[in-house]
């Protein structure tokens, strides 16, 4: 079982090396963490972004990137878009985010996970490795889905759940969060939390257990009409793996309160049916998550029941530029599809990827549902 | 008299006890005092918050005087040198755009009273951009947009911010969004009870940061004792209420 992100390192590097394909390392932490997780070998980058940048970063933390692959682009939605590509068509592992919007990313999974056409729920589930709590927990769905319904944030606790069997939890506990009190009667992220304790109960979830609790009160204080801070102790709490959250703004913000706590590590991975596919900077140590390929692992088929869509998310003033560049068809601007000329016959090669090739890329190391063991 | 109290030299003329079995009944009879004067503040003992809210936010029998009432939980974190506030934590569901300017009214009343001249306000929600899909970010800008026409007096309030905008300057400038209050907010306005409830709980219990609550737009202080006020911080509520008598 990984319990925290040291157990993810030493295992990652056992496993490599994988294609990790590096979107805008234009960021000396990043550049930083890129030449670490390649040194310690369990990666080999594919590099996406502003040439004069990266080879200036790369310069300024001593990496030597002549021997990595290189793609030069300075548009970010187009680096997204083709790097997002590559990992759905199987050509990398890993995608890797680097100094680009997180939106950009989502953006990106969203149109290949539809072109994909399996279905499949799009969600962000955030990991924190809090220190005296004794295993993994994360917030989802911490960047997709705004107002998911019932049937969606089912399939936000799967995804989780499947992650969580990867990293050796064979039955995570799930909670539920609401934002119920004793006034304005029961909210709909209450009677969710009640239906999907139903949906757990007859196995709908895979194996998992949601919890009573709907609440950190509920986690820390069950039953009693007082605490005192002083005698709170993590370690001792009924604490879950998976808190699963009612919508995108509580997930954005409780998972960012890491700012405000000591001791508290956070890596975020994106959930297609291409398996987790970003891993944004850790806050801590800038170390990007370690992942590795596993082919014939069974992601649940289910009909799509999402509400988001990448026009909900943010609006792209750059992208928007690019588009409007592309319409006098002139020089080496970005394309209808948002990718630089020059990348065509690349982008040509990865229109229809080609799904037989697609093999899962699963963080670290595990089984998936319903397997038993561990193979570390 | 309690046998606690006779040892500690209290008197039994020090502490007036009207004796009322039925909590509803009591709670009108104190409701009552508050309106004659015979009473400044009113604090929830054990009846459930549900009955007791219900009673004391009616417009006729109760003490609601503004538009919505709500709760601020104020917070007291190691590493800053004032107090924060975030609201609502408990009373708004999913307020509306008409609600959330009540309850940044109300808010900046009790910044009046905390000593803050020119509170900075940052309008939370999932992202720092407006985006139509997203209804709070609309809301936050509309706030904003009122602040800089001063419809709120003496502020800065600075929205749609995501939490990461809104605690580090850093992150704000790498995003584009330059505003006096990225870095050094005072206020947190939530957008939903979902988002403010459990982030008071999170920073409370994994947090480990002091907090109290302040109902706002009532009449009268009213010290609710809610279930995930700290005991330690009991106190600290009543105290907020005594600052709040004379100013609501």
């Amino acid at each position: 079982m990984i319990r925290s992100f040291a157990d993810m390192d030493r295992l990652a590097s056992q496993k490599g090396p994988k294609r990790l394909v590096v979107l805008a390392p234009e960021d000396e932490e990043f550049m930083l963490a890129v030449r670490e997780s390649a040194a310690k070998g369990y990666t080999r980058p594919v590099l996406i972004g502003d040439r004069e940048k990266m080879e200036r970063l790369a310069d300024q933390v001593r990496y030597d990137i002549t021997g990595a692959e290189k793609i030069y682009e300075k548009n970010r939605q187009a680096i997204a878009d083709l790097g997002i590509k590559m990992l759905f068509s199987g050509e990398v592992d890993i995608a890797g985010k680097g100094q680009i919007p997180t939106a950009y990313i989502y953006r990106a999974i969203i149109r290949e996970e539809s072109k994909a056409g399996k279905g499949k729920v799009v969600s962000v589930v955030s990991l924190w490795d809090i220190e005296g709590l004794d295993h993994l927990t994360c917030f989802t769905d911490t960047g997709v889905n705004i107002t998911p319904d019932y049937r969606t944030k089912a399939e936000i606790v799967r995804n989780a759940v499947f992650l969580f069997h990867l990293l050796g939890y064979p039955k995570p506990k799930v909670c539920v969060l609401s934002g119920k009190r004793e006034v304005n009667g029961d909210i709909p992220s209450y009677q969710d939390c009640l239906a999907l304790k139903k949906a757990a109960a007859s196995g709908e979830l895979g194996s998992c257990e949601v919890m009573e609790a709907a609440s950190f009160l509920d986690i820390f204080s069950p039953g009693r009409k007082d605490f005192r801070r002083g005698d709170i102790d993590i370690g001792k709490a009924d604490f879950p793996h998976i808190m699963l959250v009612p919508n995108l703004a509580t997930g954005n913000i409780l998972v960012k309160l890491d700012f405000a706590m000591k001791n508290i590590r956070r890596r975020s991975l994106v959930m297609s049916s291409r398996g987790p596919s970003s891993s944004p900077r850790d806050r801590t140590s800038g170390t990007p998550s370690s992942a590795r390929s596993r082919p014939g692992s069974p992601w649940p088929s289910r009909s799509r029941e999402v509400r988001h869509h990448d026009d909900e998310l943010r609006t792209d003033p750059q992208r928007s530029k690019g588009e409007g560049q592309k319409e006098n068809g002139r020089g080496a601007g970005p394309r209808r599809d948002g990718l630089h000329r020059s990348l065509r016959g690349r982008v040509r090669r990865y229109g229809r990827p080609h799904l037989h090739r697609v093999e899962r890329c699963h963080v670290a190391v595990g089984k998936g549902p319903g397997e038993e063991g561990l193979r570390y | 008299m309690s046998p606690w109290a006779k040892a500690r030299g209290k008197k039994a003329s020090d502490i007036e006890c009207v004796e009322e079995p039925d909590a509803l009944k009591a709670l009108a009879l104190a409701i009552e005092k508050l309106r004659k004067g015979e009473a400044d503040i009113l604090m929830r003992g054990d009846m459930a918050p549900g009955p007791f809210l219900g009673i004391v936010l009616d417009r006729e029998k109760g003490l609601l005087k503004e538009r919505v009432a709500s709760v601020v939980s104020v917070f007291d974190p190691p590493s800053v040198n004032r107090v924060t506030m975030v609201t609502d934590t408990y009373i708004n569901s999913f307020p509306s755009i008409v609600e959330k300017v009540a309850i940044t009214e109300n808010v900046i009343r009790l910044a009046g009273v905390l000593g803050f001249a020119t509170p900075k306000i940052a309008a939370l929600s999932a992202i720092e951009q407006v985006n139509p899909a997203i209804p709070s970010t609309m809301d936050a800008a509309i706030l904003s947009k009122m602040a800089e026409r001063r419809q709120f007096g003496d502020v800065v309030l600075e929205g749609p911010l995501d939490i990461d905008c809104a605690v580090s300057r850093r992150a704000a400038t790498r995003k584009g969004v330059h505003s006096a209050v990225t870095g050094h907010g005072d206020i947190y306005l939530m957008p939903n009870v979902e988002a403010g409830l459990l982030m008071a709980e999170l920073t409370v219990f994994i947090g480990q940061t002091p907090m109290a609550c302040a109902l706002m737009g009532v009449s009268r202080p009213v010290v609710l004792n809610l279930p995930f006020v700290p005991a330690e911080n009991r106190v600290t509520e009543i105290e907020l209420a005594v600052l709040l008598c004379g100013r609501l």
